[in-house]
């Protein structure tokens, strides 16, 4: 638990008072950024939401675009669901576990779950999210409020809080060759298709870019990582 | 706003879609299987698609700042991680701060 209690929160709780802060000066409600943390649990998805509402997309162009950007969440859920799996749990605990699927509590969990006895992963992951969620709700309610005394020069460094987390996060925290493979054959990917289809970028750069990896990691063979 | 609650609701709804179909395949699949090596892949590209995407062409307020700035911000942050003996937070701090800095001193310069 040391992990969600330390450093992990602080930055996560960081990223959640950007988004609160860039809600409030955008105009939007401040039960918008509690609420769709609890309900959407993924930061980029509800940036992309709040954005997109703020330029005043239409509906279903939004629904499709968070869709898209939260499309990986099924093989996040499919990779991790196996490692949670247990005879002594219900099978609603699973759909509960599945919403707690964010990037954070994922890797960590990806990572952790392995060394641990199978009946004690869904304790620790729902454990895990618990705190991770908390501290997010409160960072964002605590971003919005004091949105109005930050300077509009300093919003940047706010709204880049989050990427920058994610971009370091995904570089420290991959351990093996073949994810490090999949990372970079996504992170080119992404852009490239970005400039092809926005909307499908994320959905194209993750499978074009993951079958890439997957391929490189197959035919150069497995030296020891 | 009702306009926001049925935002909100719908959003939930396709996020919770990716979630639900997860656990209804997970148990379809082997974690053993090349086809999970596979979906592990997809997972990795797809989130690192997202992230860099967005440092590199970014929508909304950060796009008025400089690729430049938003690189070096970048890799300050990750040259702190390590010089701060692996410490997240003081990376990201490092990170949004010299993106402040690099974006205000030229926005005031300019």
């Amino acid at each position: 638990m040391r992990e969600a209690l330390g450093v992990q929160a602080s930055v996560l709780a960081a990223s959640y008072i950007g988004f609160g802060a860039l809600a409030a000066t955008g105009g939007v409600p401040i039960w918008v950024v509690t609420v769709s943390t609890l309900a959407l649990w993924a930061l980029p998805g509800q940036l992309v939401m709040v954005e997109m509402w703020q330029i005043g997309a239409p509906l279903i162009a939004v629904v499709l675009a968070v869709m898209l950007t939260n499309a990986r969440f099924l093989p996040m859920t499919v990779t991790l669901m196996p490692l949670l799996r247990d005879r002594r749990h219900a099978r609603w605990t699973y759909y509960l576990a599945a919403q707690c699927i964010a990037m954070s509590s994922w890797v960590l969990s990806m990572r952790r779950c392995p060394d641990m006895p199978a009946d004690e992963r869904m304790a620790y992951f729902l454990g895990l999210s618990c705190v991770i969620l908390a501290v997010s709700i409160a960072g964002g309610v605590v971003g919005f409020l004091v949105a109005d005394s930050i300077p509009a020069i300093m919003q940047i460094g706010l709204v880049f809080l989050a990427p920058v987390y994610f971009f370091i996060f995904l570089i420290v925290e991959i351990r093996s060759r073949l994810s490090a493979i999949a990372v970079i054959c996504g992170g080119v990917a992404g852009p490239l298709f970005y400039v092809v289809t926005p909307q499908w970028s994320v959905l194209a750069a993750g499978l074009v870019g993951g079958t890439a990896a997957y391929a490189i990691h197959k035919f150069t063979g497995r030296a020891h990582a | 706003m009702p306009e926001l609650w049925l935002l909100i609701l719908l959003c939930a709804a396709g996020t919770y879609l990716w979630r639900g179909l997860g656990v209804l395949l997970s148990g379809r699949i082997a974690t053993s299987s090349e086809v999970f090596t596979w979906i592990t892949c997809v997972a990795y590209a797809m989130v690192a698609g997202l992230v860099v995407r967005i440092i590199v062409m970014p929508t909304g307020l950060l796009a008025t700042s400089l690729l430049t700035h938003r690189l070096l911000a970048c890799a300050l942050g990750l040259a702190a991680y390590y010089l701060a003996r692996r410490n997240l937070l003081a990376a990201v701090s490092v990170g949004a701060a010299a993106l402040t800095i690099l974006n205000a001193s030229h926005t005031l310069a300019g």
